[in-house]
């Protein structure tokens, strides 16, 4: 079967070349025959496989088969936050990006490993295994949606759903050869997502195409009463409104010639894509990017800030991992279950982010770092009154070697191209534009005004139209 | 800045972790570490620049105050580790 995308498999359903369970099975067989050598998916949506002759779904996503990240809450199905504080957790309710999907007409596969809590760049701190990326099995598949990256990438689902806090849709889509879509901050509600940090968190498809990128968005935006700081905007309709006409469009790029950091192959694909804009009539305007070694501690401070006191709730009485061992105390009884259920990097960053909000400590960092914040949207903004989207990489390099450990910082740093889009809430993507010559993919990000996602779709899609790169399949997948 | 493990002492007691020596060490370095890159934002000037919490203003929405019923009350009280009845169980700590 060569069909791979959404449009694919909802064409062929509609033309009764293909049923729904038909779609359903086929893609059970590809995780049967891969996944325990990738681990892309945690677990299958069991109980939903077994009512399967009563699914008759309606809707724009009819039958279609998605990867949920295990950070998003299932109703019946086990949520873990690929942690081990969460190993048993099984919500009582859904996320609501998952029913819109569900209403939408899709059918939750499975649940999709990641960082744990969302933490980490590369996938390796799941507490359950480490992804494997299809393009190279030596590889990491990127972080912190390291399983619904690989499950797309090799065709396990046609699409899957990510969520986005530095980075963490972005970076793996550049790692596998997808689209990946971190929607303006508001625009998609966080209800029943576990929570990292808050005022950076945001969901978002990884699929093979733009257009069933903005066929997902589509599905799950738009204001929720359960999420407050969703914007009072209703949902989207991006999809339709695609348009691969992009002449007259003004890109921003930034200088990367002494950006020594970026891999000069992926220097040199940033300069195919602004060739082929100019050839498509884009205006280009060459910018310095503000703030550039300035984003990775900021990000890093507020998010570690913001994760110490939603990881707090994590104490092991009400539900989530109960020690073994005999407490003292109440505080001894807290701590061994919290340090028995988190790992290493979870813990890391615990701790970073209360000492950063400790007194004392407070104003000269996680307030001093909020107010870099607030300069750096403003220049994002100042950017924005003279062009429609920035170009940039994705990352510096391509994906790591599972074995290669580089240490912590440098880890960190594998953001700092990214994080701007979440300090500042602005749009962003990544699509695929070239391979590198040891045939590991390259993206290239576009970063969008706020809530103007159309703007860097339309460019991604003109992209895609010329680099066609998402028909390219993985060796052996 | 100078960290001393007695600050991390304090930090590991608010964060509730549990750790034992050789860890908090372990941590001691990583915060030395990430601490002495993060630091360089003291460069920037930010006098009377007001602090950004969250990227977008939120326009409070009022709703009605409704009951909503949560029809799955036994399926929250499977999560909880010990039990008794429909009682959460701890050990005792004092």
């Amino acid at each position: 079967m060569n069909l791979f995308t959404i449009s694919d498999f909802t064409k062929a359903i509609k033309e009764k070349k293909i049923s729904v369970k038909e779609v359903i099975d086929h893609h059970l067989q590809r995780i049967e025959k891969h996944n325990p050598d990738l681990q892309a998916f945690l677990r299958l949506n069991e109980e939903g496989l077994k009512n399967i002759a009563n699914f008759m779904p309606k809707g724009p996503l009819a039958g279609i088969p998605l990867g949920i990240k295990d950070m998003f809450c299932t109703k019946g199905l086990k949520t873990t936050a690929a942690s081990k504080m969460l190993e048993n957790y099984t919500p009582a309710y859904s996320a609501t990006v998952v029913e819109r999907l569900q209403e939408a007409g899709a059918f939750v596969l499975g649940k999709c490993n990641n960082d744990e809590f969302a933490m980490g760049s590369t996938g390796k701190n799941s507490s359950f295994g480490t992804t494997k990326n299809p393009w190279n099995r030596l590889h990491v598949s990127g972080g912190s949606s390291s399983g619904s990256a690989s499950a797309v990438a090799a065709r396990l689902c046609p699409a899957s759903l990510g969520t986005d806090t530095g980075g963490s849709i972005r970076l793996p889509a550049h790692y596998c050869n997808l689209v990946g879509i971190k929607p303006t901050y508001g625009r998609v509600s966080r209800y029943g997502i576990i929570a990292y940090a808050s005022s950076l968190d945001q969901a978002g498809p990884l699929t093979h195409t733009v257009e069933d990128g903005a066929l997902i968005l589509d599905m799950i935006t738009g204001s929720d009463s359960k999420d407050l700081t969703t914007a009072d905007l209703p949902p989207t309709n991006f999809h339709q409104q695609l348009n691969p006409q992009i002449k007259g469009k003004k890109v921003c790029y930034f200088n990367m010639e002494n950006q020594e950091e970026v891999d000069p192959e992926i220097r040199e694909s940033q300069k195919q894509v602004l060739k082929v804009l100019k050839s498509k009539g884009c205006h280009l305007i060459e910018k310095k990017w503000p703030f550039l070694d300035y984003g990775v501690p900021v990000y890093y401070l507020i998010s570690t800030s913001e994760a110490s006191s939603n990881l707090s709730r994590y104490d092991g009485v009400r539900y989530g991992l109960r020690s073994q061992k005999s407490p003292k105390s109440l505080k001894d009884f807290y701590g061994f279950n919290r340090k028995e259920g988190f790992g290493l990097e979870v813990q890391r960053r615990i701790l970073m982010g209360t000492f950063s909000l400790s007194s004392g400590y407070y104003d000269k960092y996680f307030y001093k770092a909020c107010q870099v914040r607030q300069l750096i949207k403003t220049s994002f903004e100042d950017i924005f009154k003279e062009c429609d989207a920035i170009l940039s990489p994705v990352s510096s390099t391509t994906a790591p070697r599972i074995k290669e450990e580089v240490g912590v910082l440098k880890n960190y740093l594998n953001d700092q191209f990214t994080v701007f889009a979440n300090l500042t809430g602005l749009p962003a993507l990544t699509l695929p534009v070239a391979f590198s010559k040891n045939k590991l993919p390259i993206g290239a990000q576009l970063i969008g005004p706020a809530f103007k996602e159309q703007n860097i779709l339309d460019i991604a899609l003109s992209l895609e139209k010329e680099f066609q790169l998402y028909k390219e399949r993985p060796n052996g997948i | 800045m100078k960290i001393e493990k007695n600050l991390l002492d304090n930090i590991s007691l608010l964060a509730a972790l549990k750790l034992d020596e050789q860890e908090k060490d372990a941590f001691l370095k990583y915060l030395k570490e990430t601490l002495s890159y993060f630091e360089k934002i003291k460069d920037i000037k930010t006098d009377q620049v007001p602090p950004l919490t969250t990227p977008f203003d939120v326009k409070l929405r009022l709703r009605e105050d409704e009951v909503v019923d949560f029809d799955a009350k036994t399926k929250l009280l499977e999560q909880v580790p010990e039990k008794q009845g429909n009682l959460v169980k701890v050990p005792p700590v004092v």
